[in-house]
C-alpha cells in the first residue's frame, strides 16, 4: 500500500469511470459505489496503480463503473484471480468485490483461503441476504425460513455469519450492509432506519467501552455463560461493560462479538471487528525470493541444466 | 503393489515397450497381476520368500504356481532374495525392516547382470540418492552387488545379454523426467523473455513434481502458488499476468470499449474475437510430416503423448514395406495453417487417440476428410505393436 509520504491528490470524480451505471433503481449498489469513490481520495492512491476485481453478480459490476484498472471475472474465482495479482505486483491497490452468493456460495473457498493467506486485498463483500441477478432465490446469508422462489415453503439452511466465517478464516473483514430493493427489500431496515439506528447499531470504537442508544445506556457485557450480551448500564454498573481491544492477538473477543446478534433484528455490532498485523503473502513471497538470492546467487540457467549428472556423446 | 517397466536398446526408442521379456515378481499378487503382459516363453524371476500359503491365498491363487504346471510356457527363475538379501546387509547393522527393503537393489543387480549392465551409473545413483542416510546406501550398494554377483555365480541363468550403446547426436547429455524438463523449460522461458514466472497450481500426481521442482527455483525470481483448487491456480495465474485494461464478460463496442448493449455489436465482437483467435495459425509452425512425405499410402495424425506408441508403429510398418507417414500435432486450436492441405494429400487419414476420437472429429468436421479413428481408453498407452497392426489393417494388409 502507498505510503502517507506518497499520498496522491485526487477527487471522487478522478474514481469514476464514464461508463453508465445501470443497477436497478434505488439499489443499494449505487451508494456502495459512491461511498467507495469518495473514499478513495483520502487513501491516496493513483487510480492508474488501482484495480478491482470482481466475480459474478449485481455487485461485479463495479469494476466497470471505477476509472481504474479492473477484470469481471468468472464466478467466485474472483479472490484467487486477485491473489495471482496481488503476489505478482506488490506495487498495485487491489480490490475485491463480489456478492454473497459470489463470495460465500460458489467462491467460499476461494474467499476462505486469500483471508487465512492474508494476501494484501481488500475485499468488500456486498451482502443483501439474496440473489438479486438470477431474481430472487435465497443466498448463504439468508435467514432460515426465508421463503423465495427456490424455497416456496422456506428454506433449511443455516446462513453464514460473515464476520464469523472471516474471523474463523483468521482474518479481518469489511461487511457492508446493502439493501436490494427489488428482492429483499427492506432486509436490514430494522437496524438501519433513521428511526432505529441509535438503538440497533452498536459502533465498535477501540479501547472504549462497548456502548449504544440515544443515551449510550445500552452496552455490552460477557455474561455468565461466556457469551456476549446486552445490558443496561445503570443496572450493570459502567465498569461491567466490555472494553473494545480490535488488536487482541486471539479472535476470540472478536468472534463473541460477531455472534451477539442472531439476525437482522437485534441490535448489530458495526465496525472494525479486528486488527492484528500479520505479514502479508506478497510480502512474504518476494522475502523468500530475495533470501534465494542472497543464499545461492541470482539464478543461471547453465548451471542449472548441468545441476545433475552429465554425460557426453562424441 | 506396484510396478515398473524398464525398456534398453541399441537403437532409438520411442515408448516403455510393449510386451516385456523379463517379469520380476516380487511376490505371488504381481505375478497374477502382471503375467498376462509377459511375451510367450518370457522370463519370470521370482521371489520365494514370499511365496507361502498365506501370500498366495491373499493373491487368489488356489494352488503354488511354482509347482502346479501353470508357469510351464516360461523360463521360470526362483530365487529367495529376501533372505539373500537379509543375509548380505546384516553385517552392516541396518534396521530389518530397511534390510527387507534391499531386496529391490539385489533385483536390480540381478537383472543389471543378465544384460551386462555397468553397475557404476546404478552406484553413483544410490549414493546420490540416499547420501543422507549412508548406512542404507551401504545397504542398497551390497544388496545390489550381491544380486549382480548372484546371477554371475548361481549358473541358474543360460546366458548374459549384451545390448550395445545406441548411436546417438553427439552433445551433453543429463536424465531428467518430462515434469523436470518442462519446470526448467519454463524457468528458460522466464529468463530468455526477461519475465517473471508465476506458477499457480494444485497437486495431483503425476503433475506435481511440476510444482515441486519450480518452488525450488527462488533465486531466479520464479513465485509459486499451490493453491486451494485447480481453479484457483489458474485463476492466480490469469492474476499474475494482468498487464492492463478493464476486461470482463459484459460486452464491449468495437473500437471504443465501452459497455455495449447492441444485439449487432455482440455478434460482430463473436465474430471477430474468433477471427483474432483463427489468426494464431499465422504465428504457430505449420504441421511437419515425417516417415514417407511423398508418397505415403497412409497418414498417421496424433497429439500429444501418443507421440511415441505412434512412431514406433509407423517405423515397424515401413520396415514390411508400406509407405507410412506422420503428422504430430502441438496446436489445436486453431491448426496449424497447412493441416487441411496435409490431410488432403494423403490417401488415407487415421488418428490413434486415448479417447473415442475427439481430435478425429474435429478433422472431418474441419476438413470433411475421412478420417479414421483408433482408440483406447484404458489408462494405458498404446503400444507399437497395437499400433502396427491398427495401421496394416488400414492399408487392407
Amino acid at each position: 500500500m502507498t505510503d502517507v509520504a506518497d499520498h496522491v491528490e485526487t477527487t471522487a470524480k478522478d474514481w469514476a469511470s464514464d461508463q453508465e451505471v445501470r443497477w436497478c433503481p434505488g439499489c443499494g449498489d449505487y451508494s456502495i459505489l459512491k461511498a467507495v469513490q469518495m473514499l478513495m481520495p483520502d487513501l491516496g492512491n493513483r487510480p492508474e496503480n488501482t484495480v478491482f476485481i470482481s466475480g459474478i453478480g449485481c455487485a461485479a459490476r463495479f469494476p466497470y463503473y471505477m476509472n481504474t484498472y479492473g477484470m469481471h471475472s468468472i464466478h467466485g474465482r474472483a479472490p484467487a484471480i486477485a491473489t495471482g495479482l496481488a503476489m505478482a505486483r506488490d506495487d498495485l491497490d487491489v480490490w475485491v468485490v463480489g456478492g454473497d452468493g459470489d463470495m460465500l456460495s460458489i467462491g467460499g473457498n476461494h474467499l476462505i483461503h486469500a483471508l487465512r493467506r492474508n494476501v494484501n486485498l481488500t475485499i468488500l463483500m456486498f451482502n443483501n441476504q439474496i440473489y438479486g441477478l438470477t431474481k430472487g432465490q435465497y443466498s448463504p446469508t439468508s435467514e432460515i425460513g426465508k421463503v423465495t422462489k427456490s424455497t416456496p415453503f422456506g428454506s433449511l439452511d443455516q446462513p453464514f455469519n460473515p464476520i464469523s466465517v472471516a474471523l474463523g478464516a483468521e482474518a479481518s473483514f469489511v461487511e457492508i450492509f446493502q439493501n436490494c430493493n427489488i428482492f429483499n427489500d427492506g432486509a436490514f431496515a430494522a437496524i438501519t432506519s433513521r428511526s432505529a439506528r441509535d438503538d440497533m447499531l452498536i459502533p465498535l470504537v477501540h479501547g472504549k467501552p462497548i456502548r449504544f442508544g440515544a443515551e449510550q445506556e445500552r452496552g455490552v457485557v460477557v455474561d455468565g455463560q461466556g457469551r456476549a450480551a446486552i445490558a443496561e448500564v445503570a443496572e450493570v454498573g459502567e465498569d461491567a461493560i466490555l472494553v473494545h481491544d480490535e488488536a487482541r492477538p486471539e479472535p476470540g473477543l472478536a468472534f463473541m462479538l460477531s455472534r451477539l446478534s442472531a439476525g437482522p433484528y437485534e441490535p448489530t455490532p458495526i465496525g472494525v471487528f479486528r486488527a492484528v498485523e500479520r505479514a502479508d503473502y506478497g510480502t512474504e513471497t518476494n522475502r523468500q525470493l530475495e533470501a534465494s538470492r542472497d543464499k545461492s546467487g541470482p539464478g543461471d540457467l547453465s548451471a542449472l541444466l548441468h545441476s545433475r549428472p552429465t554425460w557426453s556423446v562424441d | 503393489m506396484s510396478a515398473f517397466q524398464v525398456h534398453i536398446s541399441d537403437h532409438t526408442i520411442t515408448t516403455p515397450g510393449d510386451a516385456p521379456n523379463v517379469l520380476v515378481a516380487m511376490n505371488p499378487a504381481a505375478l497374477r497381476s502382471e503375467l498376462h503382459r509377459l511375451v510367450d516363453g518370457g522370463t519370470v524371476i521370482v521371489n520365494t520368500d514370499s511365496f507361502e500359503e498365506r501370500n498366495l491365498t491373499k493373491a487368489g491363487y488356489r494352488s503354488d504356481p511354482l509347482t502346479d504346471g501353470s508357469l510351464d510356457q516360461y523360463k521360470v527363475y526362483e530365487v529367495p532374495m529376501t533372505t539373500l538379501t537379509k543375509d548380505t546387509v546384516a553385517p552392516l547393522g541396518v534396521k530389518p525392516r530397511d534390510a527387507e527393503r534391499s531386496k529391490n537393489f539385489f533385483a536390480l543387480g540381478l537383472v543389471s547382470w543378465m544384460y551386462t549392465r555397468p553397475s557404476e551409473p546404478t552406484m553413483a545413483w544410490i549414493d546420490e540418492k540416499f547420501r543422507q542416510k549412508p548406512q542404507i546406501a551401504a545397504a542398497n550398494r551390497a544388496a545390489f552387488g550381491a544380486g549382480h554377483a548372484f546371477g554371475e555365480t548361481a549358473e541358474l541363468f543360460e546366458h548374459p545379454y549384451l545390448v550395445r550403446p545406441a548411436a546417438h547426436q553427439p552433445g551433453t547429455y543429463t536424465n531428467i523426467t518430462g515434469n523436470t524438463a518442462l519446470a526448467w523449460g519454463l524457468v528458460a522461458a522466464g529468463q530468455l523473455a526477461g519475465l517473471e514466472v508465476f506458477l499457480g497450481g494444485y497437486p495431483i500426481t503425476p503433475a506435481s513434481d511440476i510444482l515441486h521442482e519450480l518452488s525450488r527455483h527462488k533465486n531466479f525470481g520464479i513465485r509459486t502458488l499451490q493453491a486451494e483448487d485447480e481453479i484457483a491456480g489458474i485463476g492466480a495465474a490469469l492474476g499474475a499476468a494482468i498487464e492492463a485494461a478493464r476486461i470482463g464478460g459484459i460486452e464491449k463496442a468495437d473500437g471504443s470499449g465501452n459497455i455495449s448493449y447492441d444485439p449487432a455489436n455482440h455478434e460482430h465482437m463473436v465474430r471477430i474475437r474468433a477471427d483474432k483467435v483463427a489468426g494464431i495459425a499465422t504465428d504457430i509452425p505449420p504441421v511437419e510430416v515425417t516417415g514417407d512425405v511423398d508418397d505415403a499410402e497412409l497418414l498417421v495424425v496424433g497429439w500429444g503423448s501418443t507421440w511415441g506408441a505412434i512412431d514406433g508403429g509407423v517405423n515397424r510398418c515401413q520396415v514390411k514395406g508400406h509407405k507410412v507417414a506422420h503428422a504430430h500435432l502441438t496446436h489445436l486450436n486453431p491448426f496449424p495453417a497447412n493441416l487441411g492441405e496435409v490431410l488432403a494429400r494423403y490417401p488415407k487419414v487415421v488418428v490413434p487417440e486415448l479417447n473415442l476420437g475427439q481430435l478425429s472429429k474435429m478433422l472431418r468436421a474441419e476438413f470433411l476428410v475421412d478420417a479414421r479413428s483408433v482408440n483406447k481408453v484404458q489408462g494405458l498407452p498404446f503400444t507399437a505393436s497395437e499400433l502396427e497392426a491398427a495401421f496394416l489393417k488400414e492399408m487392407g494388409s
